[in-house]
Parts: structure tokens; sequence; C-alpha cells
């Protein structure tokens, strides 16, 4: 009877323990919802990596490598040099 | 009923209850372990033409031949010309499997990559974008080893995650490398084994706690606190702030998954969930949690300062462990079904010893360092998740030995008459 007693009296040890653990529990689950939403979870799943530099593909450095030119970029240069495109 | 059975007292037959009832959750459970698996196995469909873009640039084309698929541009004549090919590739992280689409040039060179998926915690993930983890694979090709700690710099508390991205890379660009360049010399793969400090401390706080642990002379009992102290102060600096690596509930779904990864990089992986697995079933006692957990050693260690007491209400205790396993149980379920171990490990020890967390894990982990100061291990106690599950794993070690011992009593009656 005596132990009834103790149960069902107000202890506040046990309330800062169960508002503790309600707290806790409530990280618990924002951190699991977080976690799995699509805010946390879809938009890095499926990501571009990025890279430093943007790649340039082998056969444009080829060309240039040899000052290639567009024909539009030779016509604009042969209208503003004539000289320099003239036979020797 | 037989005729000449006792008839059971009201403790027993409470007993009985209880033991069916526990029964009954535990066979339920189980069912719902095996659905969200089940679940978690079926990998959804998915076209990866669109995003070939994304890892071969000026891409207007795809073409798909087999696992090999092929970019197609225009060139400055405007005529359609093959300017690279693509390829997934995929290994296995600290949550599971990651899956790349990686694109190179016609020589073979790297262009860019893609995660297509992946199972890692979303912060630790996050991290190899943020350290330019990326960038050291700019102009690589399948001549490079492509070998973290040779060419390539890992990214500390995303150790495994980088390792993965590394091998599905390498991997990717050797296959693309094999089935387009005719008579392409390979350097031979390498696949170093990773064994280092991390695996011989783990091996060495097991070893040590396993002897003190069996230790049972009064008189050796100072030998054994301290000693106790030492593996725990031991744990809490070498596994959670130097290496930080502690368990945690990513790795048990990963076990439970399936999806295990490669032993070569991932020793600790195996002697950890081993070793665990191993002294439960043989001695019945957990050797991790209490001797060197590094999340216990660190709310001991504060405890101890303050000199906090156990506090567990007998009238509550029993129900509140229920919301510890319920609390384990759901992540587990959500990490299988959902396939994302990483993230069901809500735990806050990357929070503390790799100051990465989620806001909710902050407050979490403010909450059990100051409770830490009243209680002793409210985390161990009350929300670990992996407390549940190690002591599942010495409730079948005695399920296991009571059938084994009905099983030799049986056995030993019935060979009686016969002698």
């Amino acid at each position: 009877m005596a132990s009834k007693k103790q149960t069902n009296k107000f202890d506040i040890k046990t309330a800062g323990l169960m508002l503790y653990l309600s707290v806790a529990v409530m990280m618990v689950a924002l951190t699991l919802f977080l976690a799995f939403s699509d805010q946390g979870i879809e938009a890095s799943n499926s990501q571009v990596t990025p890279m430093q530099t943007p790649t340039i593909l082998p056969s444009v450095l080829t060309l240039q490598a040899e000052d290639y030119e567009t024909i539009d970029q030779q016509l604009t240069r042969e209208a503003s040099t004539p000289s320099a495109t003239s036979n020797p | 009923m037989t005729a000449n059975a006792s008839p059971l007292t009201p403790i027993q037959q409470r007993r009985a209850r209880q033991r069916r009832n526990q029964t009954i959750v535990t066979v339920i459970a189980l069912v719902i372990l095996i659905v969200a698996w089940l679940i978690g196995r079926i990998e959804p469909e998915q076209d990866i033409a669109p995003y070939v873009r994304d890892v071969v640039p000026d891409t207007e084309r795809v073409e798909v031949r087999g696992e090999l698929l092929l970019a197609y541009g225009h060139d400055t004549d405007g005529e359609e010309t093959l300017i690279g090919y693509a390829k997934t590739a995929s290994a296995v992280g600290y949550g599971g499997t990651l899956r790349l689409l990686v694109g190179t040039d016609v020589d073979g060179n790297l262009l860019g990559t893609r995660i297509l998926s992946h199972q890692e915690t979303p912060n630790f993930f996050r991290q190899l974008e943020v350290r330019d983890y990326y960038q050291q694979f700019d102009s690589v090709n399948y001549t490079n080893p492509l070998i973290i700690g040779q060419d390539i710099d890992g990214v500390g508390g995303a150790t495994l995650s980088a390792e993965a991205v590394a091998q599905s890379i390498r991997d990717a660009v050797r296959g693309i490398a094999l089935e387009t360049i005719p008579n392409v010399q390979l350097p031979p793969e390498q696949r170093p084994i990773k064994f280092g400090a991390p695996e011989v401390a783990l091996l060495g706080l097991f070893a040590v706690s396993f002897f003190l642990h069996r230790i049972k002379n009064r008189r050796l009992q100072t030998v054994k606190n301290y000693g106790r102290w030492l593996v725990l102060l031991t744990g809490l600096i070498v596994l959670g702030f130097i290496f930080n690596k502690p368990l945690t509930l990513a790795n048990i779904i990963t076990f439970i998954s399936g999806a295990w990864p490669d032993w070569q990089n991932n020793i600790y992986w195996f002697i950890l969930l081993g070793g665990i697995l191993f002294v439960t079933s043989v001695e019945g006692k957990n050797p991790y949690c209490s001797w060197f957990c590094p999340f216990g050693a660190a709310q001991e260690v504060l405890g101890k300062l303050s000199g906090a007491k156990a506090y567990q209400p007998r009238h509550l205790y029993s129900k509140l462990q229920w919301l510890q396993r319920s609390l384990s149980f759901t992540a587990i379920v959500l990490g299988l079904a959902l396939r994302q171990p990483g993230a069901a490990s809500y735990e806050p020890f990357g929070t503390l010893f790799h100051l990465e967390g989620s806001w909710p894990q902050w407050v979490l982990l403010m909450m059990v360092l100051f409770g830490s100061l009243i209680i002793y291990r409210p985390f161990c106690n009350y929300l670990c998740p992996l407390d549940p599950v190690v002591d599942y794993i010495g409730e079948i070690r005695k399920g296991v030995r009571n059938v084994w011992q009905a099983r030799s009593k049986l056995i030993s009656s019935t060979s009686k008459p016969q002698a």
C-alpha cells in the first residue's frame, strides 16, 4: 500500500525526466525527418559533382593550340587588316 | 491440458502472458523488418541518358550500347560527331551503395561525374563538395591509380564516402577505356589493404576490455576499475576525437541490408561489427557500450566530474525501454526501406566528434551533455538506438542457449532408460 501511495505522488524528478525525454524524442524525430525529407536527401542524392575548371574537349584544345580561327573570325580580321592577309 | 498438471500461480500466469506478448511483438517486428528489407531491395529503374549532358558537356544525342553511353555533339562544320562516353559505376560507402555516372572524352580523359544515388549521411557527404574533393579528379584518365593516399587526398570525417567515389570513378574510367580504346594498356589494378592506426587501436581496445572484463578476483578490482577508465578514455580520444569512428546505427543497417563494404578498405568495419557480435555471442555481455564507446565515455566523464547518479524510476523504466526500442526500430525500418542507412543514424556522435550535424542533432547533443551532468549516461540509458540492438543479440544468444540446454536435457533423459 505504501509503495502504491509513493508511485501516485507527484515526483519532480520523474516529471523532469519525462520532460527531458519528450524534448529529446522530438529532436530525434526532427533529425530523422530532416535527414529523410526531400531537402535532405533528394537534393544531395542526384547531384553534379563540381569540377574546378570546365574541362575543354581535346579537339578544341588542339584547335586553340594551332591558332585556329572560325571563318567568321577570319573574315572579321581580313576586313579590319587587309594587308595582313595579302599574298606575299 | 493434462489432468495432473498443477495450476499456475498468478505470478506464473502473468509471466506467461508477458512472454506470449513479447513473442507476438518480436514476430510482428521481424515481419516488418523483412518487409522493409524487401522494399529496400526494389531498385527503381533510372533513365540515366538525360544526365549524360552533365558529365559530357555539349552532348546533343545519346546512344545506349550495353552499359556504355555514347555522347554525340556537333563539330564546327555542323556534322554530328562522337564527343565522349559515359558509364555508371558503384561502390559501397559508409551507408551503402553509391552510384555514379562518369563521362570521358574519346581519349579516355575524365570530363565530369554525377552522383546518381547514395546512402550516405547527408551532412558528411556534403563535405566532399565543401572541401573541393571532386576537383582532384580534374583531367585524370585511366592511367591514374586514383587511390586515396596516393594521388587523391581523402576527406576526414567522410573517409568511406570519399573512397567509394574514388573507386567508382576509377572503375568507370577504366571500364570506358577497355571498351572504347583499341589495345589499351591499363595499369595493374591496385587495391591496397587499409590496416592502420584505427584498426590497431580497435583491436587493442577489444583485447584489453575482454581481459579486464574477465577479472573476477576481488583483489584485482582496482586494476579492473583503472583499466576500464583507461579503455574508456582511449576510446573517447582515439575512436572519437581522432578517428571519429564510433559504432553507429548506419553500420548496423548496412550490415542487415547486406550491402557490405569491400574488406580491403574497411577492415575496421569488420573488426567492429564482428568483434561485437563475437564477444556478445560468446560472453553474453556487450563489450562496446560500457567499455569503449566514445560517446558513452564522454557522458561518463561529465558524470564523473559532477557526480551524476543513475536514475531509472522502477515504475517507468520498462516503459522507457520500450520507447528506446521503438525509436531504434523506427530508424532501422526507415533506413532499410528507404535505403538510407546514413540518414537513419540519428545519434549525435558526429556532431560531437566532428562538429557536423543538423540543428536538432546539435540541440540533442547539448541536452545530452548537460543531462550527463545530472543523470548517469542519459543517452545510453534512454535514447541510444544501438543499445536495443546489442541487447537483442544477447537475447538471441540466451534463446539459443535455452533451446540447446532443453535439447541436451531431453537427449540425456531419453538415453537414461536405455543405459
